[in-house]
């Protein structure tokens, strides 16, 4: 539906805060100098002078162009004359309009994105450019910023922006969610390793220096990896190293990363590749889209004339039906319009459908049927526009009361909608000024869900990190990550490992030490601590002391990791959980923000709103680093 | 901590600070540092607890004394070190923990370290000292203590005679071998100052391999006797020079040391050598496999999504122009955003064209 303005007031610290940040958002999303990679925003000419044009006007087949270019005394009375016949032809957001204005004009570059901002609202692009005009201007900060809001919400509306801004975050995700679980996983397998290959060695005999050891246990690692599965197989080692050697914590914390690393390598991977697939999978949906937005071009009407006719034998695609009804309304073709809405109407409890053909029964003079069609769809769902259209219904059959009682109906759903449409409304010197609405958004959405595949996409993404059969295969590859931390997690339990010390950071091994199984003190800091008389005093002040150095610095040094290493606070807190999430967040917060134009370019919908949005994403999961880190020292000091 | 005596040898020389110590009987630590390294020497009421050399670790002196007279090898004495420093506690009392010297021979071994220490400083010529008196703790029998003056006077006594006997061992890393029979002890014996048992032991140890320093330590009767009693053989052609020892013999290896040697380069070995394996085979993976004729182009997703992205970023540039003015692009040349989006789609030309109704834009076929 469209979107809403509402004036700003007030101030406060919090609304000041968010201005900063609002600000911040609208620097770093300022479009960026172009490169050779990306497609700049075209400019074409500037929107047509305001006394010109009448020729072209005259020319234009459609209502909207023919506002558009009829001359006009001012942007703003083009405006509202082009956002009337919009609204009349159910385009509530009018995206090509909107990137005239923004590539550039006569007027002041404030008035011609305010304009773009009035007549494409649920463009981000425009939306955006209008916040940074407003920002600029230096004396609206609060608008600025709420218009910068808008400009974000405003990718939810918009099918396109919202397909490329999904794509966009959720590859950014899965990068994430793999980076971050391996990361973790690699830290766990790093701790692990020492004690691996000094058990390993034990066990095979032969008493082999450390480095042949750890070469032992590096190669029985990357086996898997050089099965052709690449990092995910040495990944598997790394797992079964950790759940070996890890504390309870540590295998819930490496079980995690596995599902982290699963999710990001395939549904978040998969999701990304049906976002980015989903509008070449699916072009009827597509040119529906456009053709929403008053951009339909010859292509689409192509495609969309080819599904309504297999359509109508076939009765399996009715979108395209519908808006080739719905064009064919706003080139005033009412009698093939009428014609197109009513195989669809049987039992449809569509509201946008039933108040579109209410909307051309109302036009070819069939009042009672146009009046029943509202009520139909505003017993679906009472929707402020849909009540508007209803109280020009009863004003055309001089129903006052009703036209009353509706319209107030109406203004307590909507006042800020009435107001606009009757102002609208008001431009226009015939009358029968009902509008239609725009697709509904949740159809586009669900038919794409299911027309895009995404897996060649997800495939190409998983390819660097997993090349082989589990790859390929997503149970296998669930199963394979699961196995290590399971049989790790009971083995760990069975055998007799290696360990360092707690105190003096020595390994205390059960075979060369007859340290106690699992025993966190080896066997001389236990003397130290719990059987002071069988140690000399001197020697004994000597080594607590040089243990509290250590202490000391290992502190000192842990801090600094803390804040230097992602992941480092909540290892040294004993927090390994907080560890995979503060990695992950790390992993989105750098990807985020080194990918802010997003995994593809920018189809001229986002504009600046693409790279705020996914700052805003970075600063979100900035955020929460910070925080996991901060809590993680907490923790650490309080321990 | 009070500083109770300090100087210089040439001035007060250690027979006087041994004099001034047994006389007023003293208790505390007496440090000495010289041409020998640093020594120490605890008293208990003038009388001589222990000597030592000054080592980082207490009592690591004993524990390498322990090693000279192979009573413990010398990879046990690293683990009583790091043991020692992490657990707080003394080397031999670790040791005898452990069951690797029993507490007789450490108190043997004790005493013939305080021996050669105390034997050792007599013959320094310069250094410093330094007395501090405190508290000495120890575990031995007040009456078991030698005093001061008396060990004094046994050192002198020794100094005295060694200047007779040093000259026929002129040097600690000569190798003698013997040369005669053991029928001759008897009548040795009954000759020389020296036991029989003392000479038998020493000539057993000699054995043409041995240094003179090893047959000393494995003696463990001191540097005195030991070379007093080689001094003895020698004069009576007993034993003879054999050669000088090029460097200290390692410990001889048994055969099942040579088997855990030979193990233990197999258990290098192989875990190096898999692990070149194992990267030559990764290394191997890594080259790019050649187009075989027949099978299908591979294609890259994300490539034809760039360009698809593109190609819409175009079409709605398009768009906008026909918008602006009413007239669709007669090309795509007057386009702003063209060069972009064919730099987007690998420089791959778009599709485009009027027709009577519209235009046709598409992304290039990849």
């Amino acid at each position: 539906m469209v979107e809403r303005r509402r004036v700003v007031g007030g101030a406060g610290g919090r609304r000041a805060a968010a201005a900063a940040l609002a600000a911040c958002l609208v620097a770093l999303a300022a479009p960026p100098r172009a490169s050779a990679a990306d497609v700049p925003a075209p400019t074409p000419d500037p929107a047509p002078p305001a006394t010109a044009g009448a020729t072209a006007a005259a020319d234009a087949p459609d209502l909207i162009e023919r506002a558009w270019l009829a001359p006009a005394a001012s942007l703003s009375e083009r405006t509202l004359r082009t956002r009337r016949a919009a609204l009349e032809a159910g385009v509530w957001s009018l995206d090509p309009a909107a990137r005239v204005l923004l590539s550039g004009g006569e007027e002041s570059a404030e008035e011609r994105a305010a304009a773009a901002a009035q007549l494409a609202p649920d463009l981000p692009a425009a939306r955006m450019a209008n916040a940074l005009a407003l920002w600029r201007r230096g004396d609206a900060p609060f608008a600025a910023f709420r218009e910068a809001l808008a400009a974000l919400a405003a990718f939810a509306r918009h099918l396109e922006a919202g397909l490329w801004l999904a794509a966009s975050a959720l590859a950014l995700l899965a990068l994430g969610l793999v980076a971050g679980g391996l990361a973790c996983a690699l830290s766990a397998g790093a701790i692990a390793a020492p004690h691996a290959a000094h058990d390993l060695g034990d066990a095979l005999g032969g008493d082999a220096p450390a480095f042949a050891r750890m070469a032992l246990v590096a190669t029985l690692v990357g086996v898997p990896g050089l099965l052709g599965e690449g990092m995910l197989g040495v990944a598997l080692g790394i797992f079964a190293l950790g759940a070996l050697y890890g504390t309870r914590r540590e295998r819930v914390a490496l079980a995690a990363a596995a599902a982290a690393i699963w999710v990001g390598l395939f549904p978040a991977a998969h999701s990304a590749g049906r976002c980015l697939e989903a509008l070449a999978a699916d072009p009827v949906a597509a040119a529906a889209a456009a053709a929403d937005r008053g951009s339909a071009g010859r292509v689409e009407m192509a495609r969309l004339r080819a599904a309504a006719e297999a359509g109508a034998a076939t009765s399996d695609d009715p979108l395209a039906a519908r808006v080739l009804a719905k064009l064919a309304r706003r080139e005033a073709r009412l009698g093939e319009a009428d014609a197109r809405y009513q195989p669809l109407l049987g039992a449809t409890a569509d509201p946008a459908l039933l108040n579109d053909a209410a909307n051309v029964r109302l036009r070819l003079g069939h009042l009672d049927a146009a009046l029943d069609l509202y009520e139909r769809s505003i017993q679906g769902a009472a929707q402020p526009a849909v009540l508007f259209n209803l109280s020009q219904a009863h004003a055309r059959s001089f129903e006052v009361e009703a036209l009353t009682r509706t319209l107030e109906r109406a203004q307590a759903l909507d006042a800020e909608l009435v107001a606009e449409l009757t102002s609208v409304q008001g431009v226009s010197v015939a009358g029968d000024f009902v509008v239609d609405l725009p697709l509904p958004a949740r159809l586009l959405w669900e038919r794409l869900a299911r027309a895009g595949d995404g897996r060649a996409f997800a495939a190409e993404l998983r390819r660097p990190i997993a090349p082989g059969r589990l790859g390929a295969e997503p149970a296998l590859a669930l199963a394979a990550l699961a196995a290590p931390v399971l049989l790790g997690s009971i083995g760990g339990a069975r055998i007799d490992r290696s360990r360092w010390c707690a105190r003096c950071g020595r390994r205390s091994c059960p075979r060369c030490d007859g340290a106690a199984r699992d025993a966190e003190l080896c066997g001389s800091c236990h003397r130290l601590f719990f059987e002071p008389d069988q140690t000399q005093r001197e020697l004994r002040v000597a080594r607590v002391a040089a243990l509290e150095e250590r202490r000391r610095r290992l502190d000192r040094t842990a801090t600094l990791a803390a804040l230097l290493v992602p992941g480092a606070a909540g290892l040294a807190a004993g927090r390994p959980l907080r560890a995979l999430a503060a990695c992950v967040s790390f992993a989105i917060a750098l990807g985020a923000l080194v990918g802010r134009r997003g995994v593809v370019p920018d189809p001229w919908v986002a504009g600046a709103a693409g790279p705020a949005a996914l700052l805003t994403v970075a600063v979100a999961a900035s955020a929460a680093y910070l925080f996991l880190v901060a809590s993680s020292l907490s923790a650490r000091r309080s321990a | 901590m009070s500083v109770a005596l300090r100087g210089n040898l040439e001035d007060f020389g250690i027979a006087d600070v041994f004099q001034l110590i047994g006389q007023q009987r003293k208790t505390g630590i007496l440090e000495l540092r010289g041409e020998g390294g640093q020594v120490e020497l605890r008293f208990d009421r003038g009388r001589v607890v222990s000597a030592a050399p000054v080592r980082e670790l207490a009592h690591e002196a004993l524990g390498e004394m322990l090693v000279r007279c192979e009573l413990l090898a010398p990879e046990r004495l690293d683990a009583l070190r790091r043991e020692s420093a992490a657990a707080a506690q003394s080397i031999p009392v670790l040791a005898a923990e452990r069951g690797w010297v029993d507490a007789a021979t450490l108190a043997e071994i004790d005493g013939l370290l305080t021996r050669e220490t105390f034997f050792a400083i007599l013959r320094w010529r310069s250094g410093a000292f330094d007395f501090r008196a405190q508290n000495v703790p120890h575990d031995r029998p007040f009456e078991s203590l030698h005093g001061a003056e008396q060990i004094l006077m046994d050192g002198l006594r020794m100094l005295d005679e060694w200047q007779s006997f040093a000259p026929s061992v002129p040097s600690e890393e000569l190798v003698f071998a013997p040369t005669g029979e053991l029928a001759d002890w008897d009548a040795l014996a009954s000759e020389g100052a020296v036991a029989a048992a003392t000479l038998e032991r020493i000539f057993r140890l000699v054995d043409g391999g041995a240094s003179v320093r090893q047959v000393i330590d494995r003696s463990r009767l001191g540097t005195f006797d030991a070379v007093r009693a080689l001094a003895e053989l020698r004069r009576a052609g007993l034993v003879a020079i054999a050669e000088r020892a090029r460097r200290a013999s390692p410990p001889a290896l048994g055969g099942a040391s040579r088997r855990l040697s030979l193990r233990g380069a197999v258990a290098t070995a192989v875990p190096l050598l898999l692990l070149f394996a194992a990267a030559l085979v990764a290394l191997g993976r890594r080259a790019p496999a050649a187009a075989l004729p027949g099978l299908p182009i591979p294609r890259d997703p994300w490539a034809a999504a760039r360009a698809e992205y593109a190609a819409r970023g175009l079409a709605h540039a398009v768009d906008a122009l026909h918008f602006a003015s009413g007239e669709w692009p007669r090309s795509l040349d007057v386009v702003p955003g063209a060069g972009a989006a064919m730099a987007a789609s690998g420089g791959a030309p778009y599709y485009y064209a009027r027709r009577d109704d519209g235009v046709v834009l598409l992304a290039p076929e990849r």
